[in-house]
């Protein structure tokens, strides 16, 4: 199972890779020779990896000098839990595509905490409000940064 | 209890607009937005944030006004929210790339607005460009230029900038002999080219090279028809034009640059409003604080009314199919 | 000139200057704290205040809060694992790991003493240039700048991690991240690649959204996977600042080295702190024994916090370099304090190493003080930033998703960057599900753009007699070393442990 999701990941670079590379087909040399030079040894790398994710090849010390993702929960904890992070991750994001951004924050952050962290009605709206007011002075009041209006906003204008 | 909502909803569509048109516009109290289409730092940002802190007192209310920055594809991110998304109430203006217009004549895609239908404000100041070599060279004229030999070498950052298609042109049209580098991040990364012996000159905006030339480092060699006190007397590319195309072709190039930093308002701004802003700009110009801090920024004021600016856009817009064809091979929006 | 270094300093002291270095200071505290939100970009917001004033006072303003963004910026980077800034994402790989095992205060003892060693080197790599700066810079054409990103991609050998499987997936990582630095107008041409049809992608990525999403979703990820606060671990050592003030003070030799690299990368107009803090933390991943040592990093080791931590600081001696010496400036953040020369009424280039030399030293002056404040009111909260590990994680994930999304969207100002981040945030997260290295991934997408750039114009200028360029040379050879390292260590160390054994039986 792991060593299919591992293959697959793979593929899904190894793809893009030679889709990467096919773009540059009809471009000119000076646009494509970059694209080119770096994109075939990619291809090439990500279908070794790939075969060797099929066969299984032994992953040897498996160190890569990065940080590592806890593996102490069972893995259906672990799965569930993922799947459920990035979705309201994801969540996050449409609530600013569909209601605008100074809206989605205080409702993210009333949904997060007192949907999924269990928390306190008072806490829960207390927080959400601190965000709300930093998010405002900020990003509205003192960086004056443009925030596009809520998709549903616009819709309802039409 | 829906039918009341929509009631009440299209009574505030119909009151938003009324509001606007009022007789003459006071800004008390208001907030006005100037989006610029470049991050912050940039030369139309920092125009930007200098007519943003003089403006409001040419403005009838004084209003507050900000900058807000929405780079992305040249500034057209920020043409076509100006265009299509912002409200004609005179609380947003637009600050643009000079060279929108070319993208529109080219046909850029993602292009979602009319040049010729903004409210133009105008433009607080030309941009002269200029062609420089450094300046140990022995080649001093136009003349030189074509004699010059080897080639002269120039930097350039890339096609679509003025580095690179005001040296291409040149060499096509006025047989300089210079050989043309691409490639470098930013104008100031070919002057420190310069100043080591890779690439003998480049061309630019002359207020990006103004220090290097007093310094010594750089001397200008010709210039565009925008011009400036400082550059009035160097030769102008259009009067050396070999033939009526390639006068064509230079005008075209250059005569952006005469609204080298474009303010406009959104289209079917009420004239009360527009001619409020085009009032407002011409005192602002004048005036000897913000000329003062213009200076000290290194902006020659030199200010071009919308109806001006207008006749510009159109001008560029209006050129010759045969002419626009040629154009493109040397310019690249992108 | 000593002369007018002290003036410098008596420049610097003065009331007035004083308080504007404390007012920039104050803000870039905050600037470094939060994500996204920048030095650069707060630099040009802080330039029309400084219309009234006298340069000194100027420089002390602006520097003094762009020189601790950096600082305070690592202090994010380690508690939350979101990079504060764009040039304090390598802190994360070691420094949030040590926060997650409870050694956060440990971790950012370490991190503000080497930012502070930083700070200094640089300043006064700075003080001693100004006499040579000139020929230092010109020395470095096209070609070298190219070699320079050859040599940093390289690095990507000794990021990748032990055993074959570990190399290949690095140079994967690396290539992939090469291909990232494609999006955008290409330079030569100005055609557009891989834009996918957007307007948003004309200007390439944005490495602010890049770099939030691709290290810090993860790390929320994990956090809500745990259930547990950042600090999993019993809190027991969640202060021990001082061990993290000894550590650094026990590997200075390091410290000295990461600066160096630092300052140099900041003198070389264009490859700037994104690039500086990465090869640091390649250079402390080489300075490791043996494999088995350079096994540590990624998993909590001081020397990944004390590399990036003291070159992201002491790159800013170097970035004021070129831009003092030739009013050229190296960084966009430069650009905009050149803009700030000319409001003052100075002109960069040769007078200030000579007429305004006075000026120039206050400069480096207040990089010192700036940092020397910083770190010591840091310090003062260190044990309270380090509480923050142990809140519990369901309170403080929607605050860490909201500053990613704020932060990330500070780039553009655009929902581009937000689809960028959740990208990122998605491929970050099964590269480390299936064990392939980040890094050299970040260090492709930062170096790709340099080198394409310029090896096109030392082809077109110099045709292939580059080659030959003595600098050029060194740095193949250099490159040449880089690579090689890994594999000699392990070699070596293969023949070690086979001597053992023999000896044993």
């Amino acid at each position: 199972m792991r060593r299919n999701a591992q293959a697959l990941f793979g593929l899904v670079i190894l793809l893009a890779g030679i889709a990467a590379v096919v773009a540059t087909r009809d471009w000119k040399i000076q646009t494509a020779m970059y694209p080119r030079v770096v994109g075939i040894p990619l291809v090439i790398l990500a279908a070794i990896e790939v075969v060797l994710s099929l066969r299984g090849a032994p992953e040897g010390e498996r160190q890569a000098v990065d940080t590592a993702l806890s593996e102490t929960l069972p893995p259906d904890v672990t799965a569930r839990r993922t799947r459920v992070a990035f979705t309201w991750i994801v969540g996050f994001f449409l609530a600013i595509v569909l209601i605008g951004f100074p809206a989605a924050v205080p409702l993210f952050m009333l949904a997060y905490l007192r949907g999924q962290g269990r928390e306190s009605w008072a806490l829960s709206l207390v927080l959400a409000g601190v965000a709300w007011l930093a998010f405002e002075l900020i990003f509205d009041r003192v960086l004056h940064l443009p925030f596009a209006e809520g998709l549903l906003l616009q819709i309802l204008r039409r | 209890m829906r039918a009341v909502a929509v009631l009440l909803l299209l009574a505030l569509i119909a009151v938003l607009p009324a509001q606007a048109q009022q007789g003459a516009p006071s800004f008390a109290g208001r907030t006005v937005t100037i989006v610029v289409g470049y991050p912050t730092g940039g030369g139309y940002d920092r125009m930007a944030r200098l007519v943003a802190r003089h403006l409001p007192r040419f403005i009838p209310g004084n209003p507050t006004i900000i900058v807000q920055n929405m780079p992305g594809g040249n500034s057209i991110v920020a043409a076509n929210h100006v265009y299509n998304t912002a409200r004609p109430d005179g609380l947003t203006i637009g600050a643009f790339n000079r060279n929108l217009v070319l993208g529109q004549m080219v046909n850029v895609e993602g292009i979602r607005f009319d040049m010729t239908r903004f409210a133009w404000i105008g433009s607080p100041s030309a941009e002269a460009t200029i062609f420089a070599i450094r300046s140990d060279l022995p080649y001093r004229t136009v003349a030189d230029m074509q004699r010059a030999d080897p080639p002269v070498i120039i930097g350039a950052t890339g096609p679509g900038a003025s580095t690179y298609d005001f040296p291409l042109l040149l060499k096509a049209l006025l047989k300089f002999n210079v050989r043309i580098i691409p490639g470098y991040p930013s104008g100031t990364d070919i002057l420190l080219a310069v100043e080591r012996k890779e690439v003998d000159g480049r061309s630019g905006s002359y207020s990006s090279m103004k220090a290097a030339i007093d310094r010594g480092l750089i001397r200008p060699i010709i210039r565009t028809r925008a011009s400036v006190p400082d550059i009035a007397r160097l030769p102008v590319d259009e009067e050396l034009a070999p033939n009526a195309r390639a006068k064509a072709l230079f005008a075209l190039r250059s005569v952006p640059e005469i609204i080298g930093r474009p303010y406009v308002l959104p289209p079917a701004t009420p004239p009360a409003i527009h001619q409020m802003y085009i009032n407002a700009f011409g005192q602002m110009t004048k005036d000897r604080e913000f000329l003062a801090e213009a200076e000290r920024s290194a902006f020659d004021i030199d200010y071009t009314p919308g109806d001006a600016a207008l006749k510009i856009v159109r001008e560029v817009l209006g050129a010759p199919r045969d002419v626009v064809r040629v154009f493109t091979q040397f310019f690249n929006f992108e | 000139m000593l002369e007018a270094f002290v003036q410098g300093l008596a420049a610097v002291l003065q009331w007035n200057a004083f308080s504007f270095m404390l007012i920039g200071v104050a803000l870039g505290f905050w600037v470094g704290l939060l994500p996204g939100l920048g030095g650069s970009t707060t630099l040009a917001l802080l330039l029309p205040f400084i219309y009234a004033m006298q340069p000194v006072q100027a420089f002390a303003f602006l520097l003094g809060m762009h020189s601790v963004v950096a600082t305070t910026g690592d202090i994010t980077s380690i508690l939350f694992g979101i990079p504060g800034e764009g040039t304090t994402a390598a802190s994360i790989l070691d420094g949030h790991e040590m926060a997650k095992k409870g050694e956060a205060g440990r971790a950012l003892g370490a991190s503000l003493t080497a930012s502070l060693f930083g700070a200094l080197i640089g300043a006064f790599a700075l003080a001693l240039a100004i006499p040579l700066v000139r020929p230092i810079v010109l020395a470095f054409g096209s070609p070298e700048f190219f070699m320079v990103s050859i040599l940093g991609i390289a690095a990507i050998a000794s990021l990748s991690g032990r055993g074959p499987r570990a190399m290949l997936r690095g140079f994967l990582a690396g290539c992939l991240g090469l291909m990232f630095a494609a999006v955008g107008s290409d330079p030569q041409a100005a055609n557009l690649r891989y834009t996918l049809g957007t307007l948003y992608l004309w200007e390439g990525l944005g490495l602010v959204p890049v770099l939030v999403g691709f290290f810090a979703i993860p790390e929320i990820v994990d956090l809500a996977v745990r259930g547990s606060a950042i600090a999993g671990a019993p809190s027991g050592r969640l202060s021990g600042v001082l061990q993290g003030v000894k550590d650094t003070m026990h590997h200075w030799w390091l410290t000295i080295r990461c600066s160096l690299v630092g300052t140099y990368i900041g003198i070389l107009p264009g490859l700037g702190g994104a690039v500086a803090q990465w090869l640091a933390y390649a250079h402390a991943v080489q300075s490791a024994k043996d494999p088995v040592d350079r096994e540590r990093f990624g998993k909590g080791d001081v020397r990944g916090v004390i590399g990036p931590g003291a070159a992201n600081n002491s790159k800013e001696g170097g970035d004021l370099i070129p831009t003092v010496a030739f009013g050229i400036p190296g960084s966009s953040s430069m650009a905009i304090l050149l803009g700030g020369f000319f409001l003052v009424g100075l002109v960069p280039g040769p007078d200030m190493l000579t007429r305004h030399l006075a000026v120039t030293y206050s400069m480096v002056w207040t990089i010192i003080l700036a940092n020397i404040i910083t770190v010591g009111v840091s310090f003062l909260f260190l044990n309270r930033l380090a509480q923050l590990t142990v809140i519990r994680g369901t309170v403080l994930i929607p605050f860490l998703t909201l500053l990613i999304f704020t932060g990330s969207y500070t780039n553009n100002n655009a929902l581009g960057d937000l689809v960028v981040t959740l990208f990122f945030g998605l491929l970050g997260y099964f590269m480390l599900r299936f064990h392939w290295p980040r890094a050299p991934l970040v260090l492709g997408l930062v170096l790709g753009k340099v080198a394409e750039r310029y090896l096109w114009i030392s082809t077109a200028r110099y045709g292939l007699d580059w080659l030959g360029r003595p600098i050029v040379l060194v740095l193949i050879a250099l490159t040449v070393l880089v690579v090689a390292l890994p594999f000699i260590q392990e070699w070596r160390a293969r023949d070690r442990m086979r001597r053992e054994t023999a000896h044993a039986t």
